[in-house]
């Protein structure tokens, strides 16, 4: 990864971003939650969409624009809009 | 980060929130700067999540009419003190708890003893406890009026260390060594006297007589010698001028030992008699401070105390409660016999005898003398026992200076 695509990384505030670890997921950038349920949580990041799926999903903290999300994570989606497919 | 997560430490609440779309309001509280913990979805329309106290109120107007919250749990340090101190019985139980700790931290609750060879440990104790240090009494004793009356009841004591660990203490002590090692054989000594004394009989399995029978000696005074003349017949050798040879000198030298004791009695006895009236009362020891109920009741001029019993306890805290009478009593006093005091006498001078005089001492003559004082009896006895007096001193050939002491 170049200089370029590293600013790319840290300045994509509009991007999905999660990094995963075993039952823990973190998302950044959460700019609004379009639906959560035990079984699925779905964010907005601005410019995409970001859908994890698993089993009895919990958010465990939810603060500056960053959430954490337990449980078993089986799945990560990511969606764009209409207008950007 | 730290701060946030002593925010909820402080005071958290667990609630539930009840109404449609649900995401729509966690995307409020986000941008509110609502802080959210474990949030758990319940069905489509129920959640419950972990709030700071201090955000209860901003999540509340956000919600306005539309969401129905639900308080489940409070939690944190706060609402827990504020549980406690709503409880006054708890608070004192609390502070009665706490003030027991703390006042029985003032007591000594366990002495441990160690370091002793010859002395028993409950000959240590005993001397300990005469000084005022026994498991009950308070921590701020003198601990060097402590070890001054330890050492001078004991004696020989080189070093006594107290150290406290909360309410135990710890006693450590260094015994001297008075016990002296017997000579080595093969070194040339002499038997001289450790005590003064009239020769009674010497028989002397190595070495030379030096003294007969009768003579008075002194301590140090030699009894064998160890040293022999000799005549060499090696003429004409380095050792033909060698007039004597050291010996180490061996034997049993009995001498009769004169000793003088003075000791006193009453002349004479006091009589107590009983009226026959009485009162009870109760005696409550805690720590160092006592109140005697018995004592203000007490109005006899001379009354007898007679405990009935003792109940008595270290732990929590050092109690005794006693259980006592006081009965009056008039004193009378009578003149003793010849006969009691002779035997008295008697009594007291086996006791000095055992105390004073070696275990083998064979007495030979005793005489009692006694003084009549006013109000005491002075009596005086002599003493004429055998004893071993004989000793071993070391001879140091080269140095003429020991071998004359």
């Amino acid at each position: 990864m170049d200089i370029k695509e590293e600013l790319l990384y840290d300045f994509g505030l509009n991007l999905p971003r999660i990094l995963v670890s075993g039952k823990t997921g973190i998302l950044d950038n959460v700019k609004k939650l379009v639906m959560v349920s035990e079984s699925q949580v779905i964010v907005h990041n601005g410019a995409r969409y970001t859908a994890v799926t698993g089993k009895k999903l919990t958010i465990k903290q939810l603060e500056d624009e960053r959430m954490m999300i337990t449980g078993e994570i089986e799945r990560i989606e990511f969606y764009g809009t209409q207008q950007d497919d | 980060m730290k701060s946030k997560e002593s925010n909820f430490m402080e005071h958290s609440r667990t609630i539930r929130i009840e109404g449609f779309q649900l995401d729509r309001l966690l995307t409020e509280c986000m941008k509110k700067d609502i802080r959210l913990r474990n949030i758990r979805m319940i069905g489509d329309m129920e959640l419950t999540l972990k709030i700071k106290n201090v955000d209860y109120e901003k999540l509340r107007r956000l919600t306005k009419s539309q969401y129905k919250l639900t308080i489940l749990e409070d939690k944190g340090y706060k609402p827990l003190f504020r549980k406690i101190f709503s409880n006054k019985v708890a608070l004192v139980g609390l502070v009665l708890f706490l003030f027991l700790i703390y006042y029985q931290s003032l007591f000594i609750s366990e002495i441990r003893v160690s370091g002793y060879e010859s002395f028993t440990e409950a000959r240590i104790r005993e001397s300990l406890k005469e000084a005022g240090f026994y498991e009950g009494c308070r921590k701020n004793i003198d601990i060097n009026e402590v070890k001054n009356s330890v050492n001078n009841d004991l004696g020989n004591i080189v070093w006594i260390g107290i150290t406290y660990q909360g309410s135990l203490a710890e006693v450590k002590i260094v015994e001297g060594t008075i016990n002296l090692t017997p000579l080595d054989r093969s070194r040339p000594c002499h038997i001289v006297a450790d005590k003064a004394g009239y020769i009674e009989e010497v028989i002397p399995l190595q070495g030379l007589r030096a003294l007969e029978q009768g003579v008075y000696v002194q301590p140090g005074d030699v009894l064998i010698s160890g040293m022999i003349p000799m005549a060499s017949t090696a003429y004409g050798t380095p050792t033909e001028h060698v007039t004597e040879r050291y010996v180490h000198a061996e034997g049993t030298v009995t001498a009769k030992v004169p000793d003088r004791f003075v000791y006193y009695q009453n002349r004479y006895e006091l009589i107590k008699t009983k009226t026959g009236s009485r009162i009870f009362g109760i005696e409550i020891c805690l720590g160092d401070k006592r109140i005697n109920t018995a004592k203000f009741m007490n109005s006899y001029e001379v009354a007898e105390y007679k405990t009935i019993m003792s109940v008595s306890a270290i732990r929590p805290l050092p109690i005794r409660i006693t259980f006592l009478t006081i009965e009056e009593v008039t004193l009378s006093r009578r003149e003793r016999t010849e006969e009691e005091i002779l035997k008295l006498a008697e009594t007291q001078l086996r006791a000095i005898i055992k105390e004073k005089l070696p275990e083998k001492a064979e007495i030979t003559n005793k005489s009692l003398n006694f003084v009549p004082g006013e109000n005491i009896i002075e009596v005086s006895a002599m003493i004429e026992s055998l004893q071993q007096i004989g000793t071993e001193q070391e001879i140091v050939i080269g140095n003429t200076e020991n071998e004359s002491q």
